[in-house]
């Protein structure tokens, strides 16, 4: 949970207390930047250029409450950009040794927490079939757990569209699933 | 055997539970705020020149205005300086242009007609000083004139409406001395 004082303090124009801000809200930027793109590096670059647009726009938000919305709506345009030139670069395709370590850790009856390298290669996996849109929507409301109301205002879609995404990417990955597990 | 949904849930609970970390937060802290007092060193030099420039005005927009005022000032001096200078080059260029017509390839054709009026004899003129090179290329131009006239008695000939029509213009060019 991040300090409203100190988004209200940011947010008003007194900007000593913005390390702090960023010591803060960077966990959250990361996880939903390593679960869209992937890739560790890039995700940190998106938290990087993320916080800096947060310190040029921040007293735009309209309340410290909207503060948490508004860093992921940043963190999610600045993934489909870092998607779209992904484009261009030949897809990884999915090997027997990650569908192995998946069906290893579905089987277990305990699963162990995986480590950066490894949720980002699972979800790669499971999401190479996936559009941007539907990618960030499998994100925010499967594994950050967001409400559709919450996805619709980060994402800008209608509450219709997210609920349809969702329901492809679920699709999409099950597809994947019965195919390879 | 598990179902589909099953093993959906299953991953999906797998993914929730592991959380990416960010190992290397303070690096990350670091580089932001470094490019973030860049920034802000870019804005303050910026800031610096318009204050030692318009800093006696207290009103913001009045201050403003005079920043958007002076750079259109700025723009249009440059406008017409550019303009100035093109034209000048343009100028220059023509003097140099009626310079060369008098100096080269005009008056060297000009010499040369006045070599052929004054060999012709039509102007009384004493002596006339020629050169070995001028008398080659007055030999060749006789030369070349001689063919063409040939060539053109041989077209006329040739062509008996061209021969008719030759004629009739002469005689009618005859007449004409006739009656003046």
């Amino acid at each position: 949970m991040i300090d409203p004082g100190l988004i209200e303090e940011c947010r008003n124009g007194d900007m000593r207390n913005f390390r702090e801000l960023v010591r803060e809200t960077s966990p959250l930027a990361f996880s939903a930047a390593l679960r869209m793109l992937g890739d560790e590096e890039q995700a940190k670059d998106v938290v990087q250029e993320t916080m800096i647009t947060a310190w040029e726009k921040i007293r735009t938000i309209r309340s410290a409450e909207s503060y948490r919305t508004w860093v992921y709506k940043i963190v999610i345009n600045k993934c489909y950009d870092q998607l779209r030139r992904m484009k261009k670069k030949p897809e990884k395709r999915a090997d027997e040794q990650t569908w192995a370590l998946i069906s290893n850790h579905i089987s277990s009856d305990q699963p162990s927490e995986l480590e950066n390298r490894e949720t980002a290669l699972i979800i790669n996996m499971l999401t190479e079939k996936l559009s941007p849109k539907q990618k960030a929507v499998f994100v925010l409301g499967e594994l950050e757990e967001m409400t559709h109301e919450e996805i619709s205002s980060i994402t800008g879609m209608s509450r219709v569209n997210v609920k349809a995404n969702l329901h492809h990417a679920r699709k999409r990955i099950g597809e994947m699933i019965k195919k390879y597990i | 055997m598990a179902s589909e949904e099953e093993k959906y849930n299953r991953i999906l609970n797998v993914l929730r539970k592991s959380e990416p970390h960010l190992t290397d937060a303070n690096e990350i802290e670091e580089a932001v705020m470094s490019q973030i007092q860049k920034k802000r060193d870019r804005k303050t030099e910026t800031h610096t020149v318009f204050d030692y420039l318009f800093g006696w005005v207290y009103i913001s927009w009045i201050r403003k205005g005079l920043i958007a005022a002076s750079f259109l000032i700025i723009g249009l001096f440059a406008f017409q300086q550019t303009l100035i200078l093109k034209r000048v080059n343009m100028l220059e260029r023509q003097a140099i242009l009626s310079e060369s017509q008098f100096s080269s390839g005009a008056s060297a054709d000009l010499q040369e007609k006045m070599l052929l009026y004054k060999l012709t004899g039509r102007k009384s003129i004493e002596k006339i000083t020629i050169s070995e090179r001028q008398l080659n290329r007055l030999m060749k131009s006789y030369d070349d004139l001689e063919t063409r006239y040939r060539d053109l008695l041989k077209l006329i000939e040739d062509d008996p409406v061209l021969k008719q029509y030759f004629n009739k213009k002469l005689s009618e060019k005859n007449k004409r001395k006739f009656n003046m």
